[in-house]
C-alpha cells in the first residue's frame, strides 16, 4: 500500500519540478549603486544579487535599472530566453550609459 | 425543439467566444531617474487624441497610477508613456505627438510593446532629454 503511494507521489513530484517556472539568476548593474526593478517592483540597489524570475503568472518578466546620472535601461525575458540563460549559466547584466 | 434551441445557443456562444478580442488589464506608473513620480499621458497605439479625451494620465492629480484594460487584436500593442507638464493639478499642454511631448516637457517619452500575459504593473522610468537640467 505504502509502495503504491510512493509510486504515485514520486513521479508527481518529478513532474512538478520539471514544470517549474521560477528561476534564480544573479542580477548585476553598473553603476553598482543603481536601483533595480523587476516587473515594476523595486528589488533593491547594489551590485550582484540573486533575484527570482517567476513565469508562473506572466509570460515575460522585465528588469529595469536606474540611476540619477545615467540613462535608465530595460530588458525583457521570456521563458525560452531564461531557460537558455540557465543552460549556459548566464547571469543578468545591465550597464547604464552616462547621460 | 428545446434541444435545437440549446444547440443553436451553444453554437452562437462558441462563435462569439472565438471572435472576441482578448483583453488584459494593466496598471501604469511613471517615475524619473530620481525615482520621483513623473506626470505622463499614456497613449495606446499612437492614438493621441483618444488618450487626451479619455484622460489617460498618471501622476497629474497627485502620486497615482492608471489602470487600463487593453484589447489585443494582434500579438503586440504599442503603448507610449508621454511626459507632460503639470501646473496647479492641470496639464499645461496636451501633447499630440512624441516629439511635442519630448520638446515641451524636457523628458524623453518611452514606447513599449506589450503582449498578452505581460506583468500587470507596467513601470516606466523616464530620463531627462540630454541638455535638460
Amino acid at each position: 500500500m505504502r509502495r503504491n503511494h510512493l509510486s504515485i507521489l514520486l513521479p508527481l513530484l518529478a513532474l512538478c519540478a520539471c514544470n517549474s517556472t521560477s528561476f534564480v539568476r544573479v542580477v548585476s548593474v553598473n553603476p553598482p549603486d543603481a536601483s533595480v526593478y523587476i516587473n515594476g517592483v523595486r528589488v533593491g540597489a547594489g551590485d550582484s544579487r540573486p533575484q527570482k524570475f517567476d513565469f508562473g503568472n506572466n509570460k515575460r518578466v522585465y528588469v529595469q535599472a536606474t540611476h540619477p546620472d545615467y540613462q535608465p535601461e530595460l530588458e525583457w525575458f521570456d521563458l525560452e530566453k531564461m531557460e537558455h540563460m540557465v543552460d549556459t549559466d548566464t547571469n543578468v547584466k545591465l550597464t547604464l550609459r552616462a547621460r | 425543439m428545446n434541444t435545437n434551441r440549446l444547440l443553436s445557443l451553444s453554437l452562437l456562444l462558441a462563435t462569439a467566444a472565438c471572435g472576441s478580442i482578448p483583453t488584459q488589464q494593466f496598471t501604469f506608473d511613471a517615475v524619473d531617474t530620481n525615482e520621483q513620480p513623473r506626470p505622463c499621458m499614456l497613449v495606446v497605439n499612437d492614438d493621441w487624441p483618444a488618450a487626451a479625451e479619455k484622460g489617460q494620465y498618471v501622476n497629474v492629480a497627485g502620486d497615482d497610477t492608471l489602470t487600463l484594460t487593453i484589447p489585443f487584436p494582434s500579438a503586440e500593442v504599442e503603448v507610449t508613456m508621454a511626459p507632460v507638464i503639470v501646473e496647479n493639478g492641470k496639464v499645461t499642454r496636451v501633447p499630440k505627438s512624441r516629439k511635442e511631448a519630448r520638446d515641451y516637457s524636457g523628458f524623453v517619452d518611452e514606447p513599449r510593446r506589450l503582449m498578452l500575459g505581460d506583468p500587470k504593473l507596467q513601470w516606466f522610468i523616464l530620463a531627462r532629454k540630454s541638455g535638460s537640467s
